[in-house]
């Protein structure tokens, strides 16, 4: 019975765009597995599966959307200017993931991530891979999608990927039950949006504006408005 | 799990001089003429006052009746194996040495998980390991037994210090014996001095100027704090002193050990002059190897090929094999074995003996795959991934982030070669804090170019009015950072944070200070 639920439930996923979840059995006495559905797009509708899978940021959540977070293996670009809040959504995600029990890759082609920040995350579970030349970057995704063991994979920067390249990467990560986000460089989002690749815009003038959630490390150190004080000798 | 440490005191001196009473005074020697130093000694020597490193004028002037031996590496390793030997007959089927083999340490940890049960309790089985060795001669046994190597190792050391100070151990178990009950670590653990803790000397250094003296004051800082302060070596202390501890009786021994040596003039008549006879011995021994790991419970990473050529020719010659994953298979380290030999024409040549060495042993994954748990994945294949992206985008390319304790901005959080990756190992606990409070706590990340980019600055009052061609809508600063004049390489700048009318929070400085030209080192995200 258990075999057969679990299947209708897959099928149901995979033919409608539906979140379905097990009903209560009290809420329908004499059956014990029903199924209920909250349609897509309504994200906060539908009730989060106990134990589900999370980035650990709850706007970012709800951004994604409860049917990316449901499925084992999907893949998301967010994308965004400078300064849109990105790498903090990253460095959280991360470390939560971590915190988890999973195995964390980063790929960064940029070169730019921030170790300090990354530091911090469990680093044995943690491994960052910085390839020198920009066009390496979605190799070495497919090469760690393909083993199995990591089930976050992060590309940042690289090459704008085709639809072709992101239906690759898109059926790796099922076939991993793995995530992947690509954080793509301004004007090089390429085909997120489409082939299966959900598309978060980040920043003020998208739909997840993180600046009022933003601090400072040092926020105590250096309060906004307020200037530090030039003890430059005078010539 | 439930991990025992040995601890025999006075190790070298009871295999160099078994024959002397504990009470006469027994020092041995290493080094040659002037340079002929005291390396190890018994208690009733360090009582007449005599201490490591004299040379034997120094000692007999503190001890006349000193009894001088030399350091024989082979007889201290024979009297480890004898001890390993019968730990391992008597006692569990897991012990392992915890040190380096042949340098008399005399530690073992053994394997103690159920042994209880067998033996009518965890103090009776312990007392039935301290007889074996007892029945060694080695008198001055001391073992400790807890959840972690980290506490048992403590608890054998206070256990050793109690047999010699002829007192009951503090449980009351009895002398030579210290128990530390389930799920009692930390607690052991933190009325102990942090100079006990088998941390590197810098980071023992480190944590003492904090005036941290206790393990209990180390496990209580924050995790993040420590791991800022003192990068990864900082972590493992924190780890080790809330006894998460990854050695135990399935850590090999680091240390090179001959595994087998194969005559091959005993049956031939002559050196071997083909590869084939080579190939035919070595199935063998790759066979026996592969036993002896599988007991075990480990894998070999490198292993050193060593043949030996008839005498009067070239000596030795010295293979080093690396499987591309640690492994214990016999099949896989023998191809290993011929491709490295087809490799090289004349290997084969004149050879008269061969001899397998272990470089570096690991522990053998052990995790049994589970066919219903999707999250379960083959450790050896994450491992041989990283190796594949190492051969085509570099060493350097697959890193680990670690922290620094540097003056310069850029210097203080670093990638560095990944050295420790343990997919399967367990977390931190407290590691990290919950989800509520990380999104709480959501801070922007500081992104470093590698190098920093000229960018052209527009000053109002020294001010920055414009960076890049985008206007500053603010700007905070000027904050001085200078130093490293003692490294040949200083620096001195004046850093400002603006915020453009493009949303852009940008990180620049200007060098020299006050006469240079401004650079962009990076931005927030």
């Amino acid at each position: 019975m258990g075999q057969a639920l679990e299947a209708l439930k897959e099928a149901l996923r995979a033919r409608f765009p539906m979140h379905v979840v097990e009903a209560p059995a009290s809420r329908m006495p004499g059956s014990a597995h029903a199924l209920e559905y909250a349609p897509a797009g309504e994200p906060e509708a539908a009730p989060a599966p106990s134990g589900g899978w999370s980035t650990g940021v709850a706007a970012l959540d709800r951004a994604l959307g409860a049917r990316w977070c449901a499925q084992p293996g999907a893949v998301a670009a967010l994308v965004g200017e400078r300064s849109s809040g990105r790498t903090a959504l990253l460095c959280a995600l991360c470390a939560h993931r971590v915190a988890q029990g999973e195995v964390v890759a980063l790929v960064d082609a940029t070169r730019t991530l921030p170790a300090a920040v990354l530091a911090r995350i469990e680093q044995r579970r943690a491994v960052v891979i910085r390839p020198a030349r920009d066009a390496e970057a979605l190799w070495a995704a497919d090469q760690l999608l393909r083993v199995g063991a990591f089930r976050l994979v992060v590309v940042v920067g690289g090459p704008a990927p085709g639809e072709v390249v992101l239906r690759r990467i898109a059926g790796l990560a099922r076939a991993a039950a793995a995530k992947v986000l690509l954080l793509p460089e301004e004007g090089r989002q390429g085909a997120a949006g489409r082939a299966g690749c959900a598309l978060v815009h980040v920043g003020a003038r998208g739909t997840l504006d993180l600046a009022p959630a933003l601090e400072f490390e040092d926020e105590d150190r250096l309060p906004a408005g307020t200037r530090i004080p030039d003890r430059r000798p005078r010539a | 799990m439930r991990i025992a440490c040995l601890r025999v005191r006075e190790f070298p001196t009871d295999a160099l001089a078994p024959d002397e009473s504990p009470d006469r005074p027994v020092a041995a020697l290493r080094g040659e003429g002037t340079h002929t130093r005291v390396a190890a000694l018994n208690e009733a020597a360090r009582a007449h006052g005599v201490r490591r490193e004299m040379n034997p004028s120094q000692a007999r002037a503190r001890c006349a009746g000193l009894v001088l031996v030399r350091w024989d590496a082979a007889r201290v390793r024979a009297a480890e194996q004898a001890l390993y030997e019968a730990l391992h007959a008597r006692c569990s089927p897991r012990v392992a040495p915890a040190g380096r083999a042949g340098e008399g340490c005399g530690a073992f940890w053994l394997d103690a998980t159920g042994m209880g049960a067998r033996a009518g309790g965890e103090r009776a089985w312990a007392a039935s390991v301290r007889a074996a060795a007892v029945g060694l001669g080695h008198q001055r046994t001391g073992i400790g037994l807890a959840g972690s190597a980290v506490a048992a190792g403590i608890a054998a050391r206070l256990a050793g210090t109690d047999v010699s100070a002829g007192a009951e151990a503090r449980t009351g178990t009895g002398a030579g014996l210290v128990h530390v009950v389930p799920g009692g670590d930390v607690a052991f653990l933190a009325s102990r001095p942090i100079a006990w803790l088998p941390i590197g000397g810098e980071v023992r250094q480190g944590i003492a100027s904090l005036g941290i003296s206790r393990i209990g004051e180390l496990a209580a800082l924050p995790l993040g704090g420590v791991g800022a302060r003192f990068g990864p070596a900082g972590v493992e202390a924190w780890r080790l002193a809330h006894a998460i501890d990854v050695r135990g009786p399935l850590t090999p021994p680091p240390s090179s050990q001959v595994i087998e040596e194969v005559d091959l003039l005993v049956d031939a008549p002559a050196p071997v002059t083909q590869i084939e006879p080579l190939l035919f011995v070595l199935r063998g021994m790759m066979a026996r190897f592969e036993a002896r790991l599988t007991s075990q419970g480990l894998a070999a990473a490198t292993l050193d090929l060593v043949l030996g050529h008839e005498t009067g020719g070239e000596g030795e010659t010295r293979h080093r094999l690396r499987p591309a994953r640690a492994t214990a298979q016999a099949r896989a380290l023998w191809e290993l074995c011929r491709i490295t030999l087809e490799e090289r024409a004349g290997a084969a040549a004149g050879v008269a003996s061969l001899r397998l060495e272990t470089v570096e042993l690991v522990k053998a994954p052990r995790e049994q795959g589970d066919l219903w748990q999707a999250r379960w994945f083959d450790p050896a294949a994450a491992e041989a991934v990283l190796a594949r992206l190492r051969a085509r985008l570099g060493e350097d390319a697959v890193v680990e982030a670690v922290t620094a304790d540097a003056h310069r901005p850029e210097a203080r959080g670093r990638f560095e070669p990944l050295k420790t990756f343990a997919p399967m190992a367990t977390p931190t606990p407290g590691a990290r804090s919950s989800s509520a409070e990380k999104e709480e706590r959501l801070k922007w990340a500081l992104r470093l170019y590698e190098e920093p980019r000229t960018v052209e600055v527009t000053c109002d009052e020294d001010v920055p009015a414009t960076v890049g061609g985008q206007e500053v809508v603010e700007a905070w600063g000027p904050e001085r950072l200078s130093g490293e004049w003692w490294t040949g390489r200083p620096f001195d700048r004046v850093y400002w944070r603006v915020a453009t009318d493009r949303d852009e929070w940008l990180w620049i400085f200007q060098e020299p200070a006050g006469a240079g030209p401004f650079f962009l080192h990076g931005w927030w995200d």
